[in-house]
């Protein structure tokens, strides 16, 4: 299982990195959510992956010999999605006023006004 | 426990939600600002009074165990910074009216600024590395979003590397903590401090923590992670890039100041030679970068990197004389920056364009002007009796007596190439006939010329009282230096 997170992690960050190395608005734009969402699941997966263990809710029917989830490294990842979320929408935003000032995706120097 | 230890991020962000409720009005929005600034100042000047004895403020938010919770600290040096960012944000208000070139330039201005000062008061308050990072995303929001204000293409296309930069550089920053919180159990700076007293960490821990450092690095633009910033910050506006100029960095600055000593051990080891070696040559590239350089904010901000490589190497050395001497210089370096800033964002305007020769004989048409960049100019080259001089005689006595040759001599020579390159500045700008000044009026406006001049006059009063500022840094330093008072200020006796 950690095996295959890692994995994951590495394709994310892989295609995350090309995407944002292209010089093309929105493909940075994307590759930036990639990358975040890889992050996020680095963060997981190092907390020791949530397998079989159960949500940190100490209710009647929870045996006290269950594993609990770490709740502490769920929030963290819950505070990185939302600026994640604010991130890429304020670079979409870049993206769409970059198009409009230039008339093209592309950051290139002869683009230059 | 003080609760109004909040007031440096709660009264910015109230400010930026009730400055979008007055959103066309920019002269209402600017009182409110500078009202808001005004308070702020008082907030700081409250902190910097309670911990100037040697009290440490903590504030555990929900009072949770600040192992796991969010706690909040300010001791000496935090009380430093947040003052110096308080300073720096009012005269920037100051400074604003007049220097913004169109309208779109200044909508939203205000409740960004507000926005960026709440993640920068964060960032120099916060315990630990989680909320930290939260406060970097604060502060970088606001600042992606600052510095492409007016949208003119050549900014936008600037602006592109400053964001993937940073926000790569947050990404790894997040990896960073997630594996530091994987491997020890915890993210709260003191805590680690103690585990790795304590020598209890696993090896995975190094890593991890080195991949925060790292980051801290880019923040700071320490070489060979710097690049980014020359390119970006002379295309802001030009009161932004003056408040950038002076803090944005120093954040990153203060973040190494805070980590080295507490995770670094007390002893200068592996960690402190290499950013020694990175000091020099931050220093070395920064100042060779900036000779080559042809606009009034492009030359100034290579030496914001060059200046960054002199406070580090007060770190690397480590000797609480050497720390000290950092502190020191990074609050002459906050004032000087931004009055210098501020001075060539004159020129610009003056002449309608940054690059030199295309604005001239500034000297004799705005004396004010003119004396608002030479005295900056003069204490960032380090000639006595301004404060860069204080900075640097402090920082070389230090660097010869803790017997780092090299990289002290090396900053002797970037001195030199320091004054070289502001006199470039001088002569194009200052010197000879006027020429070139397309809107000469504009250099006249009482709000940029006296913020300008009233930076350059506090550089002039840190050089005139250098002993007690700098007696006031050596406690500073001994504080962050002796790692126990905060490690129990924050968790308590063991």
């Amino acid at each position: 299982m950690i095996g295959f997170a890692a994995l994951l992690v590495c394709v994310l960050f892989a295609s995350g990195v090309y995407l944002m190395l292209s010089g093309n608005v929105q493909r940075i734009a994307i590759g930036f959510i990639l990358l975040s969402n890889g992050v996020n699941l680095l963060v997981l997966a190092a907390s020791g992956l949530p397998q079989g263990a159960v949500p940190p809710l100490l209710e009647k029917d929870t045996l006290p010999g269950d594993a609990f989830a770490d709740p502490l490294a769920q929030a963290f990842i819950l505070t990185a999605i939302v600026i994640g979320l604010g991130t890429a929408s304020f670079l979409l935003a870049l993206a769409a006023s970059t198009h409009r000032e230039t008339d093209s995706d592309e950051l290139r120097p002869e683009a230059e006004g | 426990m003080s609760n109004w230890l909040v007031a440096p991020v709660i009264l910015p962000l109230l400010t930026a939600i009730l400055l979008m409720a007055f959103g066309g009005r920019k002269q209402v929005q600017h009182a409110i600002a500078m009202i808001s600034g005004a308070l702020l100042l008082a907030v700081v000047g409250l902190i910097t009074l309670r911990t100037a004895g040697g009290e440490i403020l903590t504030l555990p938010l929900g009072s949770w165990d600040p192992r796991v919770g969010i706690i909040w600290v300010a001791d000496r040096l935090a009380a430093i910074m947040l003052a110096l960012a308080a300073i720096v944000s009012f005269a920037m208000l100051v400074y604003t009216p007049a220097s913004q070139r169109d309208e779109r330039e200044s909508r939203y201005f205000y409740p960004l600024h507000q926005l960026l000062m709440a993640g920068v008061n964060g960032s120099f308050m916060t315990g630990d590395f989680f909320n930290l990072f939260v406060f970097f995303e604060v502060m970088l929001l606001a600042s992606f979003s600052l510095l492409s204000l007016g949208s003119r293409p050549r900014q936008l296309r600037k602006a592109f590397p400053y964001v993937l930069v940073n926000l790569v550089a947050s990404a790894l920053f997040l990896g960073g903590v997630g594996a530091i919180y994987g491997t020890a159990g915890t993210v709260n700076m003191a805590e680690l401090s103690r585990r790795v007293a304590a020598d209890g960490l696993p090896p995975a821990f190094w890593g991890a923590i080195t991949l925060v450092l790292v980051v801290f690095a880019i923040k700071t633009a320490l070489v060979p992670v710097f690049f980014w910033l020359p390119d970006s910050y002379p295309e802001a506006p030009i009161a932004i890039s003056g408040l950038f100029a002076g803090l944005l960095t120093k954040v990153g600055v203060y973040t190494l100041f805070r980590t080295v000593p507490l995770i670094g051990g007390s002893e200068p080891g592996r960690l402190h030679a290499i950013l020694l070696f990175l000091s020099a040559a931050t220093m070395l590239i920064g100042v060779l970068g900036a000779l080559g350089r042809n606009g009034i904010r492009e030359i100034l901000s290579f030496h914001i990197v060059s200046q960054v490589g002199y406070m580090i190497f007060g770190l690397a050395v480590f000797t609480p004389l050497a720390v000290a001497a950092g502190i020191f210089y990074i609050v002459h370096h906050i004032i000087v920056k931004t009055a210098l800033f501020f001075a060539g964002g004159i020129a610009e305007r003056v002449g309608g364009s940054g690059s030199l020769g295309a604005v001239g004989g500034m000297a004799g048409t705005h004396p004010w002007v003119a004396v608002g960049f030479f005295v900056p100019a003069m204490a960032l080259a380090g000639l006595p009796p301004f404060s860069g001089f204080w900075g640097k005689f402090f920082l070389i006595v230090a660097g010869y007596r803790a017997g780092a040759w090299t990289a002290t001599t090396i900053s002797l020579v970037v001195g030199i190439l320091t004054l070289a390159s502001m006199l470039k500045i001088w002569t194009a700008v200052f010197w000879g006939k006027a020429e070139g000044q397309r809107e000469p009026a504009l250099g006249h406006d009482p709000g940029m010329v006296g913020a300008t001049l009233g930076l350059a006059g506090l550089s002039v009063v840190i050089g005139l009282l250098a002993a007690p500022l700098f007696a006031y840094s050596q406690q500073a330093a001994a504080q962050l230096l002796a790692v126990s008072p905060y490690v129990t200020a924050v968790l308590g006796e063991p």
